[in-house]
């Protein structure tokens, strides 16, 4: 309700921090495959949300 | 034409190791482009600007895979041209439903996820031309081609809502549906069958590569900044 962003900026914002963490990672990171989408809590909830799903990406792909 | 005028252009092709594919990918190549090729198994053109990617489009997991490999090679795509299809043409009674599916999933789900790859690359850019393939049979809706037929009407949907979607990146989404030109996929089916059909239309001839590549380089075209969400059939369907 009070979303400063309308829904094609949020879809910006998701492929940019995709892309920019991809980069950052030297290896491909999704945030909008069906795992990500299918997460009991969505990580597109909030920023504190993403961050966390991220975090677990991270850490998968750096094993 | 100018003989340069993909020059600075990357292109993703595929299905390009044969028939209309490999003839659009040889004429971005002609003309200045860079090529990137798409295709379940090794290339068959060779050529200094040619890269070649083996991908099955019908899985989406290739499809990722593919574009992570193809940004080895190139950060920014500016033409797509989703040519790859598969095609079984039976009464749908007794179509084997692993047949259908694979349809769905090569000429549906394919371009789609190109399409949506290849859009994450040139919003960077903020230009982008992506140009379906589609099908006389998406209108002229034959017998036996029930889900070939459902699926090329379907890219024409595909284009005309990701036009909506993408418009604001300046990148535009079309279709072109061809009629019969000579290749492997025509051969798969009965000749007396196309014949029949060619002969009902005003254009009552074959196609050749150079009416597909005409209206790819429309739709290609810088000055076609406007012209999106549009299916041209070739011969004179509608």
């Amino acid at each position: 309700m009070d979303a400063e962003l309308d829904s094609l900026s949020l879809v910006s914002v998701i492929v940019d921090v995709e892309g920019d963490i991809s980069d950052l990672l030297s290896h491909s990171i999704s945030l909008t495959d069906d795992r990500a989408m299918s997460q009991e809590i969505s990580p597109f909830s909030n920023v504190k949300s993403l961050l966390a799903y991220i975090m677990i990406l991270a850490a998968e792909g750096a094993r | 034409m100018n003989a340069k005028m993909y020059q600075d252009k990357v292109v993703l092709v595929t299905g390009s190791r044969r028939g209309v594919g490999k003839a659009i990918a040889e004429h971005f190549l002609l003309n200045g482009a860079t090529v990137l090729g798409y295709a379940r198994q090794e290339a068959t053109i060779e050529h200094p600007q040619y890269h070649h990617f083996m991908v099955d489009v019908g899985d989406p997991d290739s499809v990722v895979r593919g574009f992570a490999a193809l940004k080895k090679v190139t950060d920014s795509i500016q033409i797509v041209v989703n040519n790859a299809a598969v095609l079984t043409s039976q009464y749908s009674m007794i179509m084997p439903p692993a047949a259908a599916q694979a349809m769905v999933n090569v000429n549906l789900m394919g371009p789609f996820m190109v399409s949506r790859e290849a859009a994450k690359l040139m919003r960077k850019r903020k230009w982008g031309r992506i140009i379906n393939i589609g099908s006389m049979a998406a209108s002229l809706e034959p017998i036996g081609d029930s889900m070939y037929a459902a699926c090329k009407a379907g890219l024409s949907t595909l284009a005309n809502v990701m036009a909506k979607e993408f418009a604001s990146m300046n990148v535009t989404c079309n279709t072109l549906g061809i009629n019969a030109i000579e290749s492997d996929m025509l051969s798969q089916l009965p000749r007396d069958k196309i014949e029949e059909i060619i002969s009902g239309l005003p254009i009552a001839r074959f196609s050749v590569s150079d009416d597909i590549l005409n209206v790819i380089d429309f739709y290609a075209s810088e000055r076609s900044s406007s012209i999106t969400a549009q299916t041209v059939f070739l011969g004179g369907v509608n």
